[in-house]
């Protein structure tokens, strides 16, 4: 039975490879860190019931605005 | 105690005749040439263009062609935002060097149409994120307070720059704290707008929801005359909100009378500076004495909006940067790769939920806000950390320091002001905040705040003399 810190390793190695990333070691274990750090963080806001029926502040207009700034 | 001069007074000394742009900008210059070896600020200067510019404003304001409180004041820019004078690098050597070329940000375009000094780009940290990274061929930004210690970040030369008088303003930008955070460090005033308040166009992105541009400056009658010039909806930016740009100078009389001020002191904790509780309470005190009426108040979902913010912003961050994080990992700055990658770590459900949380809580505050005008908090809990800590520790470290990234989850302006001074010598500074678009009781309030009170005239021993006499 792998412990909580190796499921959090490979959950890490797993992620970072889906994304493409490749840190070196070190910085592998500091996101490690990280994300033992965040993941309760985040599943509390699972836990907002107010937030159950509620709509994201996503902002996405259907009218685009017609003269963007170009780089 | 204090005898630097603001921005606003420097205004005030073109009009009546006691200086010229064209001195104001040479002895910033000068300042710069003196006291930028040590500091960090600037990372690209303008010096003949913002002489050229200087005497324009002079011979302007010498015709009675007035363009407001910004006409001939050497202010700086951060290095994300677009100029055409000059390269944008976002002290970073991933950003493409076409990137901006020959081009204004919306902001910049607005400072130089109101006559502004731009005297040059100033150090960030990499695309506004991260801490400093000695292995890159980038200034490392230093607190003119002690040159030992974090400016703060991540718009660390606005907040250094001004401290030092080596300008009188700066646009700054702010994600998480990015403008408040070195304005508290530094000692000097920052204010972070609604978001949507000014437009973002031009400027590279760190966390497209929460970004936020905005002045630093010695006081808070300052940062309101910058925003004057900044604010404003435009059509180039899809998060710019089109609504009227009100006087936000109208109120600032010096009063708080009639203004119900929301305290909120269930952020101390047991580790914070042994100064700042102390000075908290005698700025409460001070806002009382100005007519305010006082009465604490907790903030609705302070630890989810806090944690939220951050996922935010690092999801947002990745976004952008995930093709050259995966090409080219190496040159960024190693404190912006940890933050950027931890991006991958969360779902994309993860991030709607944080959306959604983050709608709840600004309907919950809006409730506070309807018992309250201002919302006042400390800004940190620490003054400026040590360079050699933040390096070993990252950013990492200013987690639970800092009590800003909930106002950009929820989007409502915030103002800082310096408040005291903690045992090593070191600014502690009040932040304020108010509904969405109420800029201008800010700027009331830290006025007023300022005109009882003298922390935000301090400055460093560095840099003792004015820029002008």
């Amino acid at each position: 039975m792998p412990s909580e810190n190796e499921r959090r390793a490979a959950a890490v190695d797993a992620l970072l490879a889906a994304a493409g990333l490749s840190p070196e070691p070190a910085e592998r274990e500091e996101l490690i860190a990280t994300y033992a750090m965040l993941k309760p963080v985040v599943e509390a806001l699972y836990g907002v019931s107010e937030a159950r029926y509620e709509v994201p502040a996503l902002v996405f207009q259907a009218a685009p605005k017609l003269t963007p700034w170009r780089a | 105690m204090g005898d630097a001069i603001t921005l606003t007074d420097a205004a005030a000394a073109l009009r009546d005749g006691s200086t010229t742009s064209v001195a104001l900008t040479q002895r910033a210059l000068a300042r710069a040439d003196a006291l930028d070896r040590q500091l960090g600020v600037y990372l690209t200067r303008f010096d003949q263009y913002a002489l050229e510019r200087a005497a324009v404003a002079d011979k302007e304001l010498a015709a009675g062609v007035d363009r407001g409180p910004m006409q001939g004041i050497p202010i700086g820019v951060k290095d994300i935002l677009a100029m055409a004078e000059g390269p944008t690098t976002a002290q970073s050597l991933v950003l493409d060097p076409a990137w901006g070329e020959g081009r204004d940000a919306i902001v910049v375009e607005r400072l130089k149409a109101a006559g502004a000094v731009i005297t040059g780009k100033l150090t960030t940290m990499e695309f506004a994120c991260g801490i400093p990274d000695r292995e890159k061929p980038f200034p490392i930004p230093r607190n003119p307070w002690n040159l030992d210690r974090y400016a703060g970040g991540s718009s660390s030369g606005s907040g250094s720059g001004v401290a030092s008088g080596l300008m009188f303003g700066a646009v700054g930008t702010d994600t998480a704290g990015s403008i408040r955070l070195p304005a508290m460090f530094c000692g000097v005033s920052g204010l972070k707008p609604t978001f949507g308040r000014v437009p973002n166009a031009g400027c590279t992105p760190m966390g497209y929801s929460m970004d936020h541009i905005g002045p630093l400056a010695r006081s808070a009658r300052d940062c309101g005359a910058f925003l004057q010039v900044i604010a404003g909806g435009d059509d180039r930016d899809p998060y710019a909100v089109n609504l009227p740009v009100p006087d936000f100078l109208a109120s600032a009389r010096g009063s708080l009378a009639g203004v119900r001020v929301g305290v909120v002191r269930s952020l101390f904790s047991p580790g914070d500076d042994p100064a700042l509780c102390p000075a908290f309470e005698a700025a409460i005190a001070v806002l009382e004495t100005l007519g305010a009426t006082v009465v604490e108040v907790v903030l609705p979902l302070y630890a989810e909006m806090s944690g939220a913010a951050f996922l935010i912003q690092m999801c947002e961050g990745l976004a952008y940067q995930l093709p050259d994080l995966r090409s080219r990992w190496a040159d960024f700055f190693a404190g912006s790769r940890q933050i950027l990658a931890a991006g991958a770590l969360f779902s994309g459900a993860d991030y709607v939920q944080a959306q959604r949380v983050r709608r709840v809580a600004q309907r919950e505050l809006a409730t506070v806000f309807t018992g309250v005008d201002l919302v006042v908090t400390p800004g940190a809990s620490q003054a400026a950390t040590s360079l050699a800590r933040m390096e070993e520790e990252g950013a990492a470290s200013l987690i639970g320091v800092l009590h800003t990234a909930y106002w950009n989850a929820v989007g409502n302006p915030a103002l800082v002001v310096p408040m005291g001074f903690n045992a090593d010598g070191l600014p502690l500074s009040v932040q304020f905040a108010a509904r969405p678009f109420e800029e201008a009781l800010l700027v009331q309030a830290g006025d007023a705040y300022q005109q009882a009170t003298d922390w935000h005239l301090c400055v460093p021993p560095l840099a003792p003399s004015s820029l002008i006499h």
